[in-house]
């Protein structure tokens, strides 16, 4: 390509290299005295070497305004420049250029923003002093123009730095050559690091805010319900410190956050959580893995892999220092590779130097700041606790099951899409849902809409004729009582076991007394209690008295009536063949769930039985005995609410084996002891006002409900008149037992 | 033994034959007594070869050239020099050069520019072997352009390829660069030395920045990019790639990373060697090259 020479008094140069090093600090373009002298005939050889010989210099269709001197030994017709210039230019050796006088325009520049790096990129040195560099560009450079994108040299303690404009901005608007500026002493020098530069220098520029987020998020649109709370937690700890800028959070000596462990219950959204951290992030995407899939069938591999995660981070922390980019790294289901070390028997420990490795990279020798680890687990006791310390995951957010609030927040999440189609019934109410829906999670909140959407989806099909399905899409309601069904079709993980209790309390309970009356009340009073006091977040209370008296129908009934979220019974009968530690587990997993719910009640049945309790020997398990007397004892976290219901017919061995302190209350279920309430018992059980009356007076000594069920069965079964034999069972009774 | 003698003898009536002059001159024809001689000459100096005595054997031959010029029979002339010059190589390079040069001579009088391309490339291999560079461009420049107006191409290229070669030795970039993109521009459009384009392409840049100007490199590397649209996939062009930024960075451990990969799969010969020695001097950490 050729452009036509430029009219005027122009001269053709051929480009070279600087003559020698010193020239090329000087910015300036050296000529030959001939051409020189062609260019500036009055001036006189005093000012050879300042900086206000301007030239204009053109390069095919560009121009460029520089200073000029004269240089003795150069070959006729050359124009010697240097590396910096000739990259800006875009200009190579011998290529030939047209220079010609400039007339110059006052364009002073009022500021100019200029970045710097060593020469050698990547190369570290000392500390640099920005004041003596500025300094240095403008005595060096003083009335020198200046253009946004102009590369230059400067020395400055045994260093080369290439400086590059990053912006001039004039104190006028300039009549011509907009753009340029001149450097006088006044101009306002700012300077900050190129990127990736790894030089040392206190920089004058502006701060700029670190732009990890990106500009359009909100919390509302995340879609994580009724996790507003734990989401700002995670904000606060985690990425706050990061949008200021590097040199800020250094002056105040604060390190980053490095890791962070979600934990609770499965399905309350730590994995949407996860998910929704990377879609808030600007750029780089978090690197999610589940911890199984680090897990490698070569020894060694799965460190191998653990590293390769953290490559990247390394590599750019290398490279750009405090600048580095935020690299995040998810690990779901963190427990799987990080097990407390020697925890797992019959191992030969190869999964431990997993969860080192993971240690060291994390806060290890070499440290990364650039990463934020988070762990996500539903056992966080199974963590190695090396790994939550400050440093490494040390900040614990707990996911746990919704409130009320937030279950109504999931519902409309899952059913937005129904309700822009139109598809909800009028007679839907979230609300509603959301208080029936005590301890459900949020994944069992999708499951009941994904239940109520079927029922309405069933409506159309008729099930005798699959094959005869008329789709009509504005049809599909789906109305409160699928909703309703659905509720009750899907039970959370975490919510009462209603079936179990009805078991227990199969007949009713028969109230048959003042006694009875006052037993139930102040067993209620501690529900209550419960249920309001701040003060007394655990209560245990213990049932005691004969077998039969019905004390595991009377907890049962309180536990049911009580109407706590999560319910739960342990009974000898549910843990039959288990072993002595895996029972002690089973009951400690059982308080543990009911940590996670903010109202609850276990009924711990026949204490005597679980701690495998016999009289001869005496022999008793006493790996069970001691955990029962933690978990009963034991203050749930903050906020949660723990009502236990025990039962025993021995209380007089639980006093030997220093249990009974562990009870706020004894309460002692008596047996049937006067002939007004034994009638009252056979009247509930069937007895005609005239037939309980005559039974009444059969009475002699107490007996137990459960017994006065069975005599009655047993002269049912007889033949002949009812009260005869129920007579005749009653004294055959007592005489067995007595 | 016997050779050696024998040789000494034909030389000795050759002499005779042309002493004999006038006296013969008035009797016999006056040509075939140059004709005998020269006959006479070449015997001896095919002796004189068989005893390995080069010197003397190119003495005769020269003898013989120069009777067979007497003679007029020019072409037998310059042929007994191309002898004479095959026998002086073996050591006496300065008349070896000077008999080739006497044939080439004759050759162009008669129009046989191929032959005399031919023997001015043997010129500049003769200065070649004695380490003179400039004499050797010369006469292959001239060789170059002998083979050229034969359009033999291929054989000029090669000459020219040389002269690149040493131009570049001498640090006269600017000369090795117009010769490898004029060679490189002549042969796109052959099937058969397209393919070799890209070496020419590499050493063209390689004398870029061997010169320090890193950006007539870029700009080249971009012109030869359009020029051959596969050369952009070449290990030649991702090598130029990487030294330049490695030159842009002024990083020598990215530059001899960059050369020791490539080099790890097509050796570099020592041209290319001593080059990149020379480039990477350019980007020296301590001194920080910025003229």
């Amino acid at each position: 390509m050729s452009y036509p020479p430029p009219v005027g008094d122009s001269i053709k140069l051929k480009v070279q290299a600087s003559n020698d090093p010193e020239e090329a600090f000087t910015n300036r373009a050296y000529l030959p005295i001939s051409s020189f002298s062609f260019l500036f005939p009055n001036v006189q050889s005093n000012l050879y070497t300042t900086n206000t010989n301007y030239i204009k210099i053109r390069v095919g269709a560009n121009e460029y305004i520089l200073s000029a001197s004269p240089n003795k030994n150069m070959k006729p017709d050359s124009i010697a420049l240097s590396k910096a210039l000739r990259g800006w230019m875009y200009v190579s050796n011998n290529e030939e250029v047209y220079v010609e006088f400039y007339d110059p325009n006052p364009n002073i520049c009022g500021s100019m923003k200029v970045s710097i790096d060593y020469l050698t990129k990547g190369k570290q040195g000392p500390k640099q002093d920005s004041q003596e560099i500025i300094g240095k560009i403008i005595d060096n450079f003083n009335s020198q123009y200046f253009t946004f994108g102009q590369l230059f040299y400067i020395k400055n303690s045994n260093s080369t730095f290439e400086l590059r404009v990053e912006a001039v901005e004039t104190n006028e608007v300039p009549t011509k050559d907009k753009g340029w500026a001149i450097i006088s002493p006044a101009t306002k020098i700012i300077l900050q690091k190129m990127p990736g530069s790894l030089i040392d220098i206190e920089t004058n520029g502006p701060l700029v805010v670190n732009q990890i987020f990106t500009s359009d998020w909100d919390f509302e649109n995340m879609g994580i319900g009724g996790l507003d709370a734990e989401f700002r937690d995670i904000f606060r700890r985690a990425f706050s410190s990061r949008i200021f800028p590097p040199a800020i959070v250094k002056k105040l000596g604060v390190n980053h956050v490095k890791g962070m462990l979600l934990y609770g219950p499965p399905g309350t959204g730590k994995t949407l959580i996860a998910r929704q951290i990377g879609k808030m992030l600007n750029g780089r995407e978090p690197k999610v893995v589940s911890g199984p899939s680090i897990l490698n069938k070569y020894v060694g591999q799965s460190e191998e892999n653990i590293r390769m995660l953290f490559r990247d981070a390394e590599i750019e922390q290398k490279a750009k220092g405090d600048d580095s980019g935020l690299h995040i790294i998810i690990f779901d289901e963190l427990d799987a590779i990080c097990k407390s070390r020697g925890s797992r028997q019959g191992d030969s420990g190869v999964g431990d130097s997993v969860v080192n490795q993971l240690l060291a990279m994390i806060d290890g020798v070499e440290s990364l700041n650039n990463i934020l680890v988070i762990g996500m687990t539903n056992r966080k006791d199974m963590i190695d606790e090396a790994l939550l310390r400050p440093g490494r995951l040390e900040v614990h957010v707990e996911i746990s099951l919704p409130d009320e609030h937030g279950r109504e927040q999931i519902f409309k999440i899952h059913t937005a899409k129904m309700r822009d189609q139109n598809a909800l019934d009028k007679d839907v109410n979230l609300a509603n849902y959301a208080h029936t829906t005590r301890n459900y999670s949020g994944a069992e909140i999708e499951g009941v809409v994904k239940s109520a959407a079927s029922y309405a989806f069933s409506r159309q099909v008729d099930t005798k004729n699959i094959k005869n399905v008329e789709i009509k899409p504005e049809d599909i309601k789906v109305c409160d009582q699928d909703f309703k069904r659905a509720i009750t079709e899907v039970t959370p993980s975490f919510g009462s076991t209603d079936n179990q209790f009805e078991s227990y309390a199969e007949n009713g309970i028969i109230n048959y007394g003042p006694v009875f009356d006052k037993l139930l009340q102040s067993g209620n009073a501690f529900v209550e209690q419960v249920k309001k006091s701040n003060r007394t977040p655990m209560m245990s209370v213990l049932l005691s008295g004969r077998p039969g008296c019905g004390k595991s129908s009377l907890a049962a009934t309180l536990a049911k009536s009580s109407e706590f979220p999560f319910t739960r019974i342990i009974s000898p009968n549910d843990l039959l063949g288990y072993n002595e530690s895996a029972k002690a587990s089973k009951i400690t997993k059982v308080f543990e769930d009911s940590y996670k719910s903010p109202m609850s009640c276990v009924v711990v049945d026949e204490i005597e039985r679980l701690i495998e309790y016999v009289p001869i020997g005496p022999r008793f398990s006493n790996l069970i005995l001691q955990t029962l007397a933690v978990l009963f004892k034991r203050t749930p976290p903050k906020g949660r609410k723990l009502l236990v219901i025990a039962t025993t017919s021995n209380p007089d061995i639980l006093k030997d084996m220093d249990i009974m302190d562990c009870f706020a209350t004894v309460l002692s279920v008596p047996s049937i002891s006067t002939a007004k309430e034994f009638q009252t018992v056979c009247f509930e059980l069937g007895f005609t006002q005239k037939e309980a009356s005559e039974a009444a007076s059969f009475f002699t000594s107490p007996i137990t409900i459960k017994q006065i069920i069975m005599i009655v069965e047993m002269a049912r079964q007889e033949e002949g008149n009812f009260i005869d034999n129920f007579k005749m069972c009653l004294e055959d009774f007592n005489i067995r037992n007595f | 033994m016997g050779d050696d003698a024998k040789a000494k003898e034909f030389l000795d009536a050759a002499d005779k034959r042309l002493r004999g002059g006038n006296f013969f001159k008035m009797f016999g024809g006056g040509s075939s007594r140059y004709d005998d001689a020269a006959s006479d000459y070449t015997k001896a100096a095919n002796l004189f070869k068989m005893s390995k005595k080069w010197d003397q054997a190119g003495a005769a031959f020269q003898k013989a050239a120069e009777c067979f010029l007497k003679g007029s029979s020019k072409h037998d002339a310059a042929s007994s020099y191309v002898l004479a010059a095959g026998c002086y190589k073996k050591g006496n390079v300065i008349d070896a050069i000077t008999c080739l040069k006497a044939a080439i001579e004759y050759y162009t009088d008669e129009g046989r520019f191929a032959i005399s391309a031919k023997h001015q490339k043997e010129i500049a291999e003769l200065y070649e072997a004695e380490g003179d560079f400039d004499q050797a461009i010369a006469s292959y420049q001239i060789a170059s352009d002998y083979f050229d107006g034969e359009n033999s191409t291929v054989s000029s290229h090669q000459c020219l390829l040389k002269i690149a070669l040493f131009s570049a030795q001498l640090e006269r970039y600017e000369k090795s660069i117009e010769i490898y993109e004029q060679v490189a521009a002549a042969s796109l459009d052959n099937n058969l030395t397209q393919w070799g384009c890209k070496e020419y392409f590499l050493r063209a840049c390689l004398c870029y920045l061997a010169a320090d100007d890193v950006v007539g490199a870029e700009r080249a590397l971009q012109r030869y990019k359009d020029m051959q649209a596969s050369f952009n996939s070449t290990r030649e062009c991702r090598l130029l790639d990487g030294i330049i930024q490695a030159c842009r960075n002024n990083n020598v451990e990215d530059f001899t990373n960059e050369v020791a990969e490539f080099n790890s799969i097509s050796p570099l010969d020592s041209w290319k060697t001593s080059i990149l020695l020379r480039i990477k001097n350019t980007i020296n950490r301590e001194t920080e090259s910025v003229v």
